[in-house]
């Protein structure tokens, strides 16, 4: 389970990023976080896994709020055990991948937790045929493509075996056949999922859950149909109806014209 | 840019030593020594003892036979390295003009055979840093300075300078491949720009650095336990190493191809 107790954050303290942020998320569900360019989404995900740490304006930290992962606390201290639970699949996938092969750069954190051999290639060949990219083992990360190095950086944080995936615009840089692939392998990966993205179709398909960010606040939280169809509450905070739900709605009143 | 990023792959495959290789059960402790210990008999060579450096070419290039190393693809990778090491003694020649003896009608003087020495002695200690670095892998060439007490920060630094160095590599590529697009039919890099795609690869390899090393962190790398390897030391590697360093002394110190050169001219 994931909770945010009253957070907030500030690069620079003149401009708060998040201000005063609560939600839980619970074992197993898939949420999605829709927001416009900038409304502190990725700053979200970055706390989660103790990359940033809130900012206790001047509180102290029982005051400033907290953040919990299982019950454990996101400090300094505990962040070898956060972090053991949690797969963060990056933005940039060039940022993610430093080793000379695919097949190394899965392995990298297995061997960082200490597996041996024999367990680490177990780990790999799970998560590549997970992902079902077994045939790019070989392969250096350099000669990949986009779509191909996203589904690697999924495969190295499935390694770890994660009970928690964050995603932060998984599809930004994919095309639709790619886009496809991904979300189809969503459901097969098991654990709790939060999904960061502006590509509100891509939320529509595979969350039961929405939040919405905005300024750093959260202007809305609930399912994924009340939010993604209020039109006027997505336009207000910089974001469209889903395509999905603009061609229903076409669709419709095309039919009603023709009756 | 080709050239570029050859050198990136160059690097990127260094990480981790070729598991088919015959060296693969020998602990790289031992090839961490073999490689130091080499590199201090050649560099201890005296300056105009052509001969012993001919002696220990010869022993490297029987162990990278033996082992199935390529001196070529070294050379091939290296070369720019190899350019500059034929400079370091270039003016030798100039400076030190003792003639000491007169080949046809060459005047060979002392500053040819340091230069000359210098140079074969760098050559070797590149070659077999190479040979080193292939055949062990940056990562268990750190666990196994780290087997012999260099601090930890050390490594550590060592290593995330090695993991800067293709991210340096990657973004010069990118800046210089988003150059020549906007700069058709120029050759090389006209210098007004040379400031500001520095700064800019600087900048953005930074930035990568830094969400790399984030990465990193995320996957459980931990400075303060990376590096430590588990594999046991061998009887292979004993062997190894005995033999090694018996036969790299026997050709340093027993000058056998002077005393054949003297065989022969006698
Ligand atoms: N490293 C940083 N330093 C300073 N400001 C930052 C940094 N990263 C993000 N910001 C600022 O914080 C705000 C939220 O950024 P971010 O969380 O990346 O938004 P999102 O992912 O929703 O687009 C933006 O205004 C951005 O400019
Ligand atoms: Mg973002």
């Amino acid at each position: 389970m994931i909770r945010l107790n009253d957070i907030s954050f500030a690069y620079d303290r003149s401009r708060p990023v998040l201000s005063h942020v609560s939600l839980q998320i619970g074992k197993g569900e898939r949420v999605g976080i829709a927001g416009a360019n900038g409304a502190g989404k990725s700053t979200l995900l970055k706390l989660l896994v103790g990359l940033l740490f809130p900012d206790p304006m001047g509180k102290t930290p029982q005051e400033s709020g907290w953040i919990g992962i299982d019950g454990i606390q996101v400090t300094k201290k505990n962040l070898a055990a956060v972090r053991q639970k949690i797969g963060y699949v990056f933005q940039d996938s060039d940022a993610q991948l430093f080793m000379p092969t695919v097949e190394k750069d899965v392995a990298f954190a297995p061997k960082n937790y200490g597996l041996d051999a024999v367990q680490t290639q177990k780990r790999v060949e799970e998560a590549l045929s997970l992902v079902g990219i077994e045939d790019l083992r070989k392969r250096s990360v350099l000669e990949l493509s986009g779509g191909q190095k996203k589904l690697v950086s999924l495969a190295t944080v499935l390694s770890m075996r994660p009970d928690i995936l964050l995603f932060d615009e998984p599809t930004i840089a994919l095309d639709p056949g790619n886009r496809r692939r991904f979300i189809r392998i969503l459901p097969e990966l098991g654990g709790t999922h939060l999904i960061v993205s502006h590509d509100l179709d891509l939320l529509l398909e595979t969350c039961g859950r929405i939040i919405l960010l905005s300024e750093g606040r959260i202007v809305a939280d609930g399912d994924t149909e009340t939010i993604l169809r209020d039109q006027s509450l997505l336009e207000a905070n910089g974001l469209e109806l889903p395509l999905l739900i603009q061609g229903q709605r076409l669709a419709s009143s095309a039919d009603q014209r023709t009756q | 840019m080709d050239k570029l990023d050859d050198a990136i792959r160059t690097v990127r495959e260094l990480d981790e030593a070729d598991d088919q290789s015959p060296l693969a059960k020998v602990h790289p402790l031992a090839k961490l020594v073999t490689a130091l210990v080499f590199a201090v008999l050649v560099t201890s060579v005296p300056k105009y003892r052509l001969d012993l450096c001919f002696a220990m070419g010869v022993w490297l290039y029987g162990y990278a036979v033996f082992f199935r190393l390529s001196p070529g693809e070294c050379l091939r990778r290296l070369w720019g390295l190899f350019l500059l090491l034929f400079f370091v003694g270039i003016t030798n020649p100039i400076l030190d003009r003792k003639v000491l003896f007169v080949m046809g009608r060459v005047n060979v003087t002392s500053g040819m055979i340091s230069m000359l020495s210098l140079f074969l002695k760098g050559a070797l200690t590149l070659f077999s840093a190479w040979f080193l670095a292939v055949s062990c892998g940056m990562l268990n060439i750190l666990s196994a300075l780290k087997a012999v007490h260099v601090p930890q920060v050390l490594l550590n630094v060592i290593y995330l300078i090695y993991r800067y160095l293709t991210l340096l590599l990657e973004e010069a590529s990118r800046v210089f491949t988003a150059y020549r697009l906007r700069a058709p039919g120029q050759r090389g890099l006209h210098f007004s720009v040379w400031g500001s795609l520095v700064g800019s690869m600087l900048l953005r390899s930074m930035d990568r650095a830094e969400t790399v090393y984030q990465s990193m962190e995320l996957r459980g790398y931990q400075p303060e336990y990376a590096f430590t390897d588990s594999t046991p030391w061998n009887g292979t590697s004993s062997l190894y190493l005995i033999l090694c360093l018996i036969s790299m002394a026997l050709l340093r110190f027993i000058p056998i191809f002077s005393f054949l050169g003297s065989l022969v001219m006698n």
